[in-house]
């Protein structure tokens, strides 16, 4: 059985590694399920605080989804309930734990759109992104088109996901895609670090803050402070 | 009294003067009785510059409001909402530190400039509790959901140079002329039309609470009710003159 997820854990941070660096981390499809339980278990064990994602190598945190497996699938339809069974990425983007990326070398594709449902993405110089998907006659399909916008300005994302071309890792801070830039010999530190941080606060503060600034692009303003309120609430008398 | 409001020509200038730099219920209700009188007077206020007399803006919540019980906590929100709600286009101008009920205030204005020797944060989270009056909301609206992850998860805290490069102030001045500064921006404001201004505000806030279509109809709505007014036609025609158009709130 290949193990093309590592976990470690490092008090009450769990950290994963991506681990197929002769494939610049491609997501194939025993990768996708290994991550499937993964996040399962951060969902479930609330003793994990805070989770850190990162690859193997030193190439690539990943180069998305391994295009050898494409069209293996025994038929279309087979293809959709599989993934409609195991919505990998409606799990990732459903977590109210925090998780934080740490980038290096390429993260394209699915590798980017991965990390888009993280909360903190740290680079390191020699970093890029790009969502090619238009290059290859299809369009980004782990929700790139969706929450490359909720991350950055229109302007930005129309560029990355209309023309396929890769930003560098200046360019990606500069616009905001990632929020901290260190060299390649600290960046999974600081990573681990933001991570350890968050996991020492108080975890039902930190679970509920995460949702609600993530929710709070789905709603109006007006429902948006309800929500809020009702969070705070609803964690103070949990207490 | 700790916020103060006083008027210079168009201007409405709200003058915080905190006790111990944090907001306790006494400002707060100030603060929504001058958010309705300006609200109420769009006949002769076009714009409104909030700024702190003291050397920091605000560091957040008196301990009467931060200890009192949850369920009456809730109310404190409404402060700010009162001046979110606020027609006229808000300057807020900062400078020291701008923590907690501080920077929630300044997100419910409209435009952020602060002093070079700034910082901001958030400490909630490290504090253990969830912010009492809309951080997580308006903060992903000001600065998009990464930045505020970045800084409602940490707690980090920010100077004026990176929250400049992040958008959470859109300029940076010397703190001497930081009170010049919002105010000449409020005066430039005050010469536009002020009908016009006011409903550039509604068409941008509404709109970025609605889907595009609605919201280029709200557009479109508040257009064709603008061709009927004063201002309007003489704003035209001041532009055909080559003059300096004189606006009249009408």
């Amino acid at each position: 059985m290949p193990n093309f997820i590592d976990a470690e854990r490092q008090e009450d941070v769990l950290i994963l590694r991506l681990n197929r660096p002769e494939s610049l981390n491609a997501l194939n499809t025993t990768m996708r399920d290994e991550l499937w339980q993964y996040l399962l278990l951060i969902r479930d064990d609330v003793s994990i605080k805070s989770a850190v994602l990162y690859g193997a190598g030193d190439r690539a945190f990943s180069a998305g989804a391994d295009i050898t497996e494409f069209g293996t699938a025994p038929s279309i339809i087979s293809a959709r309930s599989a993934r409609e069974n195991r919505d990998l990425w409606n799990l990732m983007q459903s977590l109210d734990t925090p998780l934080v990326v740490a980038l290096q070398g390429f993260s394209f594709g699915a590798g980017l759109e991965m990390a888009l449902y993280c909360d903190l993405r740290v680079a390191e110089y020699n970093a890029s992104f790009a969502l090619p998907e238009v290059k290859l006659g299809y369009i980004p399909s782990a929700g790139g088109t969706q929450t490359l916008p909720r991350h950055i300005n229109a302007t930005d994302s129309n560029l990355i996901i209309a023309s396929g071309n890769p930003i560098n890792a200046e360019k990606a801070y500069q616009i905001g895609l990632v929020q901290y830039l260190t060299d390649r010999s600290h960046y999974l530190q600081l990573a681990i670090d933001l991570a350890l941080e968050i996991s020492h606060m108080n975890p039902n503060v930190v679970r509920a803050v995460k949702r609600a600034i993530c929710s709070s692009s789905e709603m109006e303003i007006s429902e948006g402070l309800v929500y809020e309120a009702r969070v705070r609430l609803s964690n103070i008398l949990s207490k | 009294m700790s916020i103060n409001i006083t008027y210079e020509d168009h201007i409405a200038i709200i003058s915080l003067e905190l006790t111990e730099d944090c907001f306790d219920w006494e400002s707060l209700s100030e603060l929504i009785e001058h958010a309705s009188a300006i609200n109420m007077d769009v006949e002769n206020i076009y714009a409104v510059v909030i700024h702190s007399l003291n050397s920091s803006f605000a560091k957040g919540w008196s301990h009467e409001i931060l200890n009192m019980a949850p369920e009456d906590q809730i109310a404190v929100g409404s402060a700010f909402t009162a001046i979110a709600n606020i027609k006229q286009p808000v300057i807020v101008a900062m400078s020291g530190s701008i923590l907690s009920a501080g920077l929630e205030l300044a997100l419910s204005c409209d435009i952020r400039i602060a002093a070079t020797n700034s910082l901001f944060a958030f400490p909630e989270t490290k504090m253990g509790y969830v912010p009492l009056a809309g951080a997580t909301q308006r903060l992903p609206r000001a600065i998009g959901r990464s930045n505020a992850l970045r800084m409602l998860l940490t707690g980090e805290q920010i100077n004026a140079d990176e929250a400049l490069r992040i958008g959470l102030v859109s300029e940076l001045i010397d703190e001497e002329r930081l009170d010049l500064k919002a105010k000449e921006i409020a005066k430039i404001i005050a010469s536009r039309g002020p009908i016009a201004t006011r409903f550039a505000k509604e068409a941008i806030l509404r709109g970025s609470e609605i889907g595009l279509s609605e919201g280029l109809q709200t557009e479109l709505d508040l257009t064709v009710i603008l061709q009927t007014t004063e201002d309007r036609a003489e704003g035209v025609a001041a532009f055909m003159e080559k003059r300096d158009p004189v606006f009249k709130n009408r």
